[in-house]
């Protein structure tokens, strides 16, 4: 009943004039994915050192067009969130969106030969959800994305075959907050980020 | 066979009186957070206006962690130790195509649970769907190794199976549970899989022995596929044993809505 209710309000929706809006949010996601796809088809070609740090320099930009690290990082510490200075919220964003975005193209980089399928999205007030389908040889691995349209639609949250990632984040920082804090935390992230070629 | 019977069923009531209270505990849970799951059928719950309760009310129910962690790193030191090096043996020496036959093969066999799990839960035409599947598969499709159902009847098959079936009805996780070899379950979920074992032709092979070498295969087979999902959820992670079963349960719940 729920689920019939809900399709045809997003059938109302898509005929109404928001629906514009919701379709920038999926070209910004089509366009972002797409461009970091091309370069990543690029790397053949330029295999030097310094052209890949121009690469990823490049998709870290990109990332910051296509994430909002900073609502990430609101949503995955929760309330914690509130009790960090101001220095310190800067801080975790920063390390947050670091490590973020080196997991998030790494995934890419792995999906390349794959195709990504883009299937549906549904607007609700300022929040869009767009749903995308991996699909490889074996499987088809759902991705959906949560867009919050601030200046612009960017990500806030991704859910990997219904898993979502500021969720178990959260699940996983708690833990950490609750026995040894803040710093710690953020010296774990530092240490993580040393694994990644840094984006 | 007998006796593995009465121990189950004894195991059985055994976890239906320890489910009664966690379920109990979860539908108050879901009571105070009706809002979520209002938000949720939306997808767009908005976990930072109630992150309090979030943040303080874990997924699932976990009164054995200090077990359950001490299991969670055997089972990592057995993936490194030996289903992996197994698994990339058996890699190398054994062509895809073969081992995608051999997947097509043991999923088509297990097509009783799927059957059974659509019509509890009364998703008729899943139900029909697995069965035409299956004589498809199982004729056309040489036995089940390859899958012409899907192919060219575009019929999908329902990972369905009786844990989701409970879920389905309102039965909460009870609480967390790393199993030795198996990992991640639920109480619940434990329940569902001793009962889907009733359906597992595998176990019905007079003969023990058959039964262990056929599992073997069945398993290496299927964990050649997974190496490296796990290195993968490792390296994410910050705290992997939370990261675990923070995404199992959300996972389980995903499954369980659909």
């Amino acid at each position: 009943m729920k689920k019939v209710f809900s399709t045809l309000f997003v059938l109302i929706f898509m005929t109404s004039s928001l629906a514009i809006a919701a379709d920038d949010a999926l070209s910004q996601i089509k366009t972002s994915i797409s461009s970091v796809l091309e370069m990543f088809k690029d790397k053949q070609t330029n295999a030097t050192p310094e052209a890949k740090t121009l690469q990823r320099k490049k998709i870290f930009n990109i990332a910051l067009e296509l994430f909002n690290f900073e609502e990430m990082s609101k949503r995955t510490l929760g309330k914690k969130w509130k009790e960090l200075s101001k220095d310190q919220k800067k801080q975790f964003s920063h390390l947050f969106s670091r490590f973020l975005a080196n997991i998030y193209y790494q995934r890419l980089e792995e999906y390349t030969s794959e195709t990504v399928k883009y299937l549906d999205q549904r607007q609700h007030k300022n929040k869009t959800l767009v749903k995308t389908m991996i699909v490889t040889q074996k499987n088809e691995i759902p991705m959906d994305y949560k867009l919050l349209k601030s200046d612009r639609w960017r990500v806030y949250d991704i859910s990997i075959e219904g898993v979502s990632l500021v969720r178990n984040y959260r699940s996983q920082f708690y833990k950490i907050l609750s026995k040894q804090g803040i710093n710690e935390l953020m010296k774990m992230m530092q240490q993580k980020l040393g694994q990644f070629s840094d984006l | 066979m007998q006796h593995s019977k009465t121990f189950t069923s004894m195991l059985l009531i055994v976890c239906a009186i320890l489910l009664y209270q966690p379920v109990y505990a979860e539908t108050t849970i879901k009571e105070q957070s009706d809002t979520d799951i209002q938000d949720d059928n939306w997808a767009f719950d908005d976990e930072f206006d109630d992150e309090e309760r979030t943040i303080i009310k874990p997924t699932v129910w976990d009164p054995f962690e200090k077990m359950n962690r001490g299991l969670f790193t055997v089972n990592d030191k057995l993936y490194f130790w030996c289903i992996k090096p197994v698994a990339q043996k058996y890699i190398r020496f054994t062509p895809s195509f073969v081992r995608i036959g051999i997947s097509n093969f043991f999923n088509n066999i297990n097509m009783p649970q799927r059957a059974l799990n659509c019509m509890l839960q009364l998703r008729l035409l899943d139900t029909g769907s697995e069965i035409v599947s299956f004589s498809v598969n199982s004729t056309i499709g040489i036995l089940g190794f390859t899958n012409p159902a899907k192919k060219y009847l575009h019929l999908a098959s329902h990972k369905e199976d009786l844990g989701q079936t409970l879920g389905s009805y309102g039965i909460g996780n009870g609480f967390y549970i790393v199993l030795p070899f198996l990992g991640s379950s639920t109480l619940r979920d434990l329940i569902g899989s001793i009962g889907d074992n009733y359906l597992d032709p595998v176990n019905y092979i007079e003969d023990p022995y058959v039964i262990i070498g056929v599992s073997t295969v069945r398993t290496v087979n299927t964990m050649s596929f997974r190496v490296g999902e796990y290195e993968k959820i490792k390296e994410m992670a910050f705290e992997p044993y939370s990261a675990v079963k923070n995404g199992y349960v959300q996972y389980r719940n995903k499954q369980i809505e659909k």
